[in-house]
Formats: C-alpha cells, structure tokens, sequence
C-alpha cells in the first residue's frame, strides 16, 4: 500500500463541499415559491375588487349615500380626470373607505358612433404591471340621468350602456 | 501498476466523503419542490371555495318531497351552507351576492363542528380518512368581529404553529338589524309637544336603526335630547348612537342644531324587551304633532353594513 | 502525484460524470413539472368568468325591466306596439354590449325571441324570453331562455 500522501481525499473534499454549498445557494435564494403563490395573490384581488363595485352597485340607500348608478348618471361627460383632478369624488372616497391598501383607477367605456371611448375618472397613478381590472355594466335612461343631475344626453327611446373597470394595484 | 486489486485508502476517503454530499443532494432538493406545490394550492383552494360558497350561494336544501334555499329552516336536509340572501326566494336565481343574512349567519354560529368540517368541505380525504384542516371564519368591521344580535360572529381556532396559512377577504353587506324611515311630519307626539313616541311590537333581534328627517324646529338652535325605552333612559355610546346627516356628506356623529332639512339617525343596539316596547325621543325646540305612537314594525326594512369577511384555512 | 497524472484510464471518472448528468436532468424535470402544476391549477380560478356571466345576466334582466317601462311611456304618445319598442330597446342594449365586451376580448349576444303583454291588472305584468350567450375563447355559456318578469 502507497503510504505517500495522495490526493484523493482533498479531491472528494472539494467535491463533497463544492456541491453542498451550492445546493444550500440555491434553496436560500427562494427562487422556487413564487409562480405559485404569485397566482394565487391575483385571485384575491380580482375577486376583492369585483366585490366592490358589486356593493356599490347593489347597495341600498340606507348604507352607502351614492350607488353605482347614480355616480355614473351624475358624472359631467365633458371632463376627464388626470393626475390630482378626480372628477367623481364621492366614488372616489367610497372605494377608499372599501379597499383601504390598494390603490385604483377608474375608467368609463361606452358606445358611441359604433366604436367604444374610454374615459379617465378616477386617476390615481399609473398601474404597475401586476394590476388586475375589475368591470361591471350600468345601463343608464334618460330618466335616470335627469334625476342625478347628470350630462348624459340619451335619446328618450334608448338605453345607454357604460362598463366601469376598475384597475387596482399593490402601492 | 500496483497489481494487489486494493484500492487507495485515501481514495475511498475521498470517494466516500463525495458520495455521502451527492446523495444528501439528490435527496434534499425534490423535498423543496414537493411540498411546495401540491398542498399549498390545495388549501389555498379550498380557502377560496369556502369564501366564495359561504358569500355569494344562499344555501340548499333537498329532501326528497321539497326543496329551497333556506336550509336555517331545515338544517337536517340541508345540502350546502351559504349566507348570502336569497332575495326573491320563489325563484332559484340569486343575482345579487354579497348580501349577508343574520338568520342564516346566526345559524352558522350555532352550527356543530362536525357539519361545519363536512358541509363546507374543510377537509382532506387520505385514503378515505377525514383529516380536518384548521379554520377561521370571521365577518369582520375595523379589525373586530362584528356584533349580531347578541353573538359576535367568528369561529374556529387561532392558529398557532408556524404553518403557512392561507386567507381570502371578501367585502359584504353584514345585515345587522332593521331600519324605518320617518318623516318628521307623520310621527306623532303623545304628550308633550318636543317628545314623540314609537311603539315597537315585539322584540327585534339585530339593531334598530331610525331615520327622522323633516323637522319642525322653533329655532335655531334645536338639539337631540335623548332616548327612553318604557320609562327608562338609555345610555348613549352603551345603548345607541347618534348620527347627523346636514350635507351631501353623509352620516356624521351627532352635534347641536339640527336643521329642519337635516336627518337625525338613532341606531339603538340590540337588546332584548318583553311583548312590545315603547321608544320615547325627546327633543328640544323641536315639535311634533299630538297623536298616537306609530308602529315600527309597520315599515321595516333589512339594515346592512359593510363588512369584511375572512376566511382563514391551515393544514 | 505523478502517479495521478500517469493514470489515464479514466474510467471512474466518466462513469460519475454519467451518473452527476443523469441526477441533474432528472432534478430539472422535477422542477418544471412543479413550476407548471402550480400556474396551471391557480390560474383555473382565475380563467372561469363567474363574475362576467353572472353580471350579464343581471345587467340583462335590469336593462329588459328598464325597457319594458320606457316602452310603456312612449306607447302612450305614439302608435309603436309594446314588443316592437322593447325589441328595437334591447337590441341596441345588445350592440353596445357586444362592442363593450369585445373590446376585451368575449363575444355576446342578447336577443329577445317573445314578449307577452299583459293588459289586464294581473300580478305578472309583461314577460320577455331573451336569449343571451357568451364565450370568452376557454367558456361558452348559453342562456335561451331567460325569462325576466316586469311588473309595470
């Protein structure tokens, strides 16, 4: 038997090392949770914001001073919200009170000369790119708009359809 | 060449010590995928499933002659759970969700363990054994569970070992009690002129909200005074609260004047009186006009207050 | 040392390399696989539209209910029968609505296949059979009929 120093030993030293620091590197780095649990936030969200703007929508007078309908029928058609000019704040202030640690825009898309416009209404920052949009029709008569307040102008025999999307966001 | 047929005893070392490392590897690194993937989705699922079923699904029951939607009245046939309200109860269709009963939540509570486990689904079946998930179903108002009638709606444990654990929040309209609206014209004082009176039949269960707009004040500064319930006064902030609505603000805490364009609302907590029970207002520098007490029940409409319901499931 | 660089036979060598390459693919298949089960079952909740179907379906029976009165009001001042008026009302109410929901991406269709009226005082008032259907690409959803009640 060779009794001289050999080099195997270092060599499976190495080896054995090499390989179990790297294992460890990995498994810390928490590479491996995310596609899961990621999903699963965007689930929430979703269904949180649909459930707000339906309680917006079908709650009654006694709870919540304006309901969906009338803060879409109220709204001025000529103004559009930019950063720091809201235009419907009575909506505004009831999201806040509804998802308190999420921030939100909110747009108005409707029909007009057969082609769909969007409007800016409610704008409180660009989303990010994890945003998820939440949408709910109103059907609106003129009859309705008259009672609000509002700047619609329908035809006395048709109904106009508005789609709220709500975009919200992690801040 | 060494021609023995020994190996190196460092060599063996060597080989030996790798290999130890490589197969701890091999068989460390699936454990980090494995229980990852599979069981968190499955309970994460399962969270969902109980929060969407318990908020939007008014609930079923079957028993092989009839059928319908309010199990809380036929709890032994009875095939799902739900709290939502059925709002036109001859029909199966619930469209409007997220509309919260107090009879079926305060049934809910009452509920056993073992139909909460099996009707709701919180389990996991290994081979053909129930092995319960821990739970926590509560309907929450700023933080703390909310008051119904006389119970405070939470149930399940909280959970204590530090396994991952999987909640879902769902906003609702909580019904809480009932409600009128007045017109300060149509009630009536019986006695003196700033005092008027309702007479409530029977007891109420949740809380009694009332809403008098349309005062007739005698100047400007006219006040709330207080509430009694057959003769004795009620405490305010124990009993009831007060809220004043004098702009398109909404409901603001009660402070002096009231305007004769403003609304006075009184939500009276739940509390428990024989047959009927007479509600006396007293004001000041306001009037009403003599005539009987009106009836409250007459008019009654289902409260609602937004809520947050939390569904909290571990394994 | 010497010894170490003559030794050129190699044969232990190859064979863990082997067996370090086969372990490795083997572990790189596990974790695909565990990446794709999770998107794929999360996103199930995430592709069936209960929200959209059921907001369709009650949009749909308020705007017919809405319809149904307007075409009451505007009867009494011109000579357009009930069901005709509550036919043109609804199929606009359906044009926006297919354009709306196209700009997202799902195809809708809402029809009125029959209108009753009802002159007499009776509980029911008028009864409209509307035929709506939606499909996002992944769900079809068909409603035909979808009787909505109005009592005028």
């Amino acid at each position: 038997m060779n009794d001289k120093a050999q080099l195997y030993t270092l060599e499976g030293l190495m080896a054995a090392v090499l390989i179990t620091l790297t294992v460890l590197a990995v498994a810390q780095s928490s590479v491996v949770i995310i596609p899961q649990t990621d999903n699963f936030l965007e689930v929430q969200m979703k269904q949180k914001i649909n459930d707000a703007l339906v309680i917006l929508d079908v709650t009654p007078d006694t709870t919540m001073e304006y309901n969906l309908t009338e803060c879409v029928a109220s709204w001025n058609t000529s103004t559009e919200a930019s950063y720091g000019k809201d235009q419907l704040l009575a909506l505004d202030k009831q999201l806040a009170i509804m998802l308190p640690d999420l921030m939100y825009n909110v747009e108005f898309a409707y029909v007009e000369n057969s082609s769909v416009v969007v409007k800016n209404t409610v704008f409180n920052g660009a989303p990010t790119e994890n945003s998820i949009t939440a949408n709910r029709l109103v059907a609106l008569s003129n009859a309705t708009v008259n009672s609000y307040g509002g700047t619609w102008m329908i035809p006395d025999d048709e109904l106009k359809v508005i789609e709220v999307r709500l975009t919200a966001w992690h801040v | 060449m060494d021609d023995r047929g020994q190996v190196a005893f460092d060599f063996l070392l060597g080989m030996g010590l790798f290999l130890v490392a490589f197969i701890f590897t091999m068989q460390f690194v699936p454990g980090l995928f494995i229980s990852d993937s599979t069981d968190e989705t499955g309970i994460a699922f399962t969270a969902y499933r109980t929060a969407t079923v318990l908020s939007e699904d008014p609930g079923w029951w079957d028993d092989s002659t009839k059928k319908g939607t309010d199990w809380e009245d036929h709890l032994s046939s009875s095939t799902r759970i739900g709290l939502a309200v059925d709002t036109i109860p001859k029909t199966r269709l619930t469209d409007t969700i997220n509309l919260l009963s107090m009879d079926k939540s305060l049934k809910f509570m009452q509920l056993d363990e073992d139909t909460v486990v099996t009707k709701l689904g919180l389990y996991d079946n290994i081979n053909g054994k129930h092995i319960r998930y821990g739970y926590n179903i509560s309907i929450n108002q700023d933080g703390n569970p909310i008051l119904l009638n006389d119970t405070l709606f939470v149930r399940g444990e909280v959970n204590t070992d530090s396994v991952d654990v999987f909640k879902i929040e769902r906003l609702a309209l909580m019904e809480t009690g009932t409600f009128v609206e007045y017109d300060a014209h149509s009630i009536y004082s019986n006695g003196t002129a700033d005092t008027t009176e309702i007479s409530i039949n029977g007891s109420q269960k949740g809380k009694m909200v009332i809403d008098i707009s349309n005062f007739t004040t005698t100047s400007p500064n006219s006040s709330f005074e207080n509430i009694s319930m057959d003769g004795t006064l009620l405490n305010v902030s124990t009993d009831y609260v007060v809220y004043l609505k004098n702009s398109s603000n909404g409901f603001e805490n009660y402070s002096s004047p009231i305007m004769s364009n403003n609304t006075l609302r009184l939500e009276i907590y739940p509390m428990v009186f024989g047959n009927s029970g007479l509600v006396e207002i007293e004001f000041d520098n306001v009037t009403f006009v003599a005539g009987p007490a009106v009836e409250y029940t007459a008019s009654k409409e289902p409260f609602y207050e937004l809520a947050q319901m939390m569904v909290k499931v571990w394994k | 040392m010497a010894r170490i660089i003559e030794n050129d036979q190699g044969q232990w060598i190859l064979l863990s390399g082997l067996v370090v390459a086969i372990a490795l693919v083997f572990l790189v298949t596990l974790m695909n696989n565990a990446t794709v089960t999770g998107y794929h079952s999360s996103n199930n909740a995430l592709e069936f539209p209960k929200d959209d179907i059921r907001d369709l379906v009650s949009q749909s029976r308020d705007a017919t209910s809405q319809a149904v009165h307007i075409a009451h009001q505007i009867n009494q001042s011109s000579n357009q029968t009930i069901p005709d008026i509550t036919t043109s009302i609804i199929e606009d109410f359906s044009r926006q609505t297919s354009l709306l929901y196209a700009s997202h991406g799902q195809t809708v269709a809402i029809s009125v296949s029959n209108i009753t009226t009802n002159n007499s005082t009776s509980a029911f008032g008028d009864i409209v059979w509307l035929n709506i259907s939606y499909n996002d690409g992944n769900t079809f959803y068909s409603s035909e009929p979808e009787i909505v009640e109005v009592s005028v």
